[in-house]
């Protein structure tokens, strides 16, 4: 079994001021893989749609060939490559498909991004190791819950963006040993918890190659209120109180920053940047009211979610 | 068939509960809506099985959860627990012959896993139900996790959130302004309206009709 494959923890968590966050994209391609480990990220993460995970088709490679030759130019560039693997795996097409997942690992994967817990248990009872990332569609919303995935194997968690960080702070605990990992809040928010949502959405859509194609999407758009009084949107934090969060998690310890892929590379480019700007600062030391301040300057104008799923590729 | 009334934090006028063997406290969707003090034994004072409804937890909902629960089992006012969040699950093996139920929202999980991990899950945590308003995860719960379906009705679980949508914010704390403010929303994009309750929308009259075979249909009392 190759080193990567074997590996089950990455650099302990470090919540010294200017600790420096793993950077983590999603990427749908041999070349944007390449475009981002060379910029700044030293983890990417990858689907193919053969194996279950949350996100349209065209967010996935194409191909098993083209993944594989990414496993190889990270091992190269002595960075990471996960795979994304954070769905349920249904129960007709589970033997193949966890089979699938633990010979990608045996070829190189550095860890795999899951969901499903009967997956862990596939993994362990046949002796098989890798790093096991939770996904925030895996419901993990507090430190005794933490506990219940780090027993059966987990060693990451995406934490969900649903959770302030004095929320989660007990999650932080270096006694658990886990890496944390979050979203630039400010650049990228769900309304609705992700997996708990089935309201029409980006999510569900297929090859959007149109906006006008693109039906409504309900956490987008105006509600009309039943009781008379005008209409409703859903709500989310604004961007000052989400910068805030992305401040505070940092310092709170947080070890991984992820951009999520999306099936427009144009979109998820800027992301990348932007993110990647918001993290530097951080790991300068600037104060909460300077991040503040520059912060609402990056993320202005971020809020694309619906742009996301037109689907681009560069 | 068992007959249960949803009756949140508080509890509801005697009427309300003519003709009921169960009533289900608490909330699946906010966890601020833990019972008030007295309510759990008034509820067994008019002669109920008490089921108690919980949602995603922070640590401080878990820390308070825990305490409520412990102590409606000293004081026997406790038959059944619903559960939406793993770290209460593994909280709640210290009490034995507790009931304990499949929440809608883990439910989303518990339908869709192999079927035989599943049900070695659901066994060797003591799941003996599950809650369900939409018949293919009904169908799927029976047939994978192999538990008995609690049905609610009339309405349909669509998105959840943990940011409260009435108030604004996350705190453990709250008004409680969502109280008797079941918000109807609707646009022309939506083939239905939704109805927003705690910090849920919901489908309105989607889960009017159970499905055969459900051993507790439980419906939503006011004031939610």
């Amino acid at each position: 079994m190759p080193a990567a494959a074997k590996k089950t923890s990455l650099a302990p968590v470090n919540s010294k001021p200017g600790h420096r966050m793993r950077v983590l994209v999603g990427v749908r391609t041999y070349n944007e893989a390449e475009f981002y480990l060379t910029r700044g990220a030293d983890e990417v993460y990858c689907g193919l749609p053969s194996i279950p995970n949350h996100g349209v088709k065209a967010e996935n490679f194409a191909s098993e060939a083209e993944l594989l030759a990414t496993i190889d130019l990270a091992r190269r560039l002595k960075k990471q490559a996960f795979l994304v693997a954070n769905d349920v795996f249904p129960g007709e097409v589970f033997p193949k498909t966890a089979a699938a997942v633990a010979a990608l690992v045996e070829r190189g994967m550095s860890g795999v991004i899951i969901r499903d817990l009967a997956l862990l248990e596939y993994f362990k009872k046949r002796g098989l190791k890798t790093y096991f990332t939770l996904s925030t569609l895996g419901l993990c919303f507090n430190r005794e819950a933490l506990k219940f995935f780090r027993e059966r194997g987990v060693s990451r968690i995406v934490l969900p963006q649903h959770l302030t960080p004095a929320e989660a702070r007990p999650m932080f605990d270096r006694k658990l040993g886990m890496d944390i990992e979050v979203f630039c809040l400010p650049l990228f928010y769900e309304v609705n918890i992700n997996s708990l949502c089935s309201l029409s959405c980006p999510c569900s859509q297929e090859a959007v190659t149109d906006v006008k194609d693109q039906r409504a999407y309900t956490c987008l758009t105006a509600l009309k209120r039943g009781d008379g009084a005008g209409s409703y949107a859903m709500p989310m934090p604004g961007s000052k109180a989400l910068l805030n969060y992305f401040y505070d998690f940092y310092h709170l310890g947080a070890s991984c920053m992820k951009v999520a892929r999306g099936p427009n590379g144009e979109e998820v480019k800027e992301l990348f940047y932007k993110s990647l700007l918001l993290t530097r600062l951080l790991e300068k030391g600037v104060s909460r009211e300077a991040f503040a301040h520059e912060g609402l300057k990056i993320v202005s104008s971020a809020q694309n979610y619906g742009k996301r799923y037109i689907v681009k590729r560069y | 068939m068992e007959k249960a009334l949803l009756t949140g934090r508080c509890a509801p006028e005697p009427a309300a509960l003519k003709g009921l063997r169960w009533a289900v406290a608490g909330s699946e969707f906010c966890q601020n809506r833990l019972p008030g003090p007295g309510v759990l034994k008034e509820l067994r004072l008019r002669g109920l099985k008490i089921s108690l409804a919980t949602s995603l937890l922070t640590d401080e909902g878990l820390a308070a959860a825990d305490k409520f629960i412990a102590a409606a089992r000293r004081g026997g006012l406790l038959d059944e627990v619903i559960v939406n969040d793993w770290g209460l699950l593994a909280r709640l093996k210290k009490y034995r012959g507790l009931r304990l139920s499949i929440g809608r929202l883990l439910a989303t999980e518990l339908s869709l896993t192999e079927r035989a991990w599943t049900r070695r899950f659901v066994k060797e945590h003591g799941f003996v139900s599950a809650e369900a308003d939409e018949p293919d995860l009904a169908r799927r719960l029976r047939e994978r996790a192999g538990v008995k379906i609690s049905w609610h009705l009339p309405h349909a679980f669509k998105a959840v959130t943990t940011y409260c949508p009435f108030e604004r914010h996350f705190k453990a704390a709250c008004g409680f302004s969502c109280e008797g403010r079941p918000l109807k929303l609707s646009n022309p994009h939506l083939k239905q309206p939704l109805l927003l309750v705690e910090k849920a929308y919901l489908t309105p009259g989607a889960s009017a009709r159970p499905p055969a075979g459900a051993w507790r249909l439980v419906v939503r009392g006011g004031p939610i």
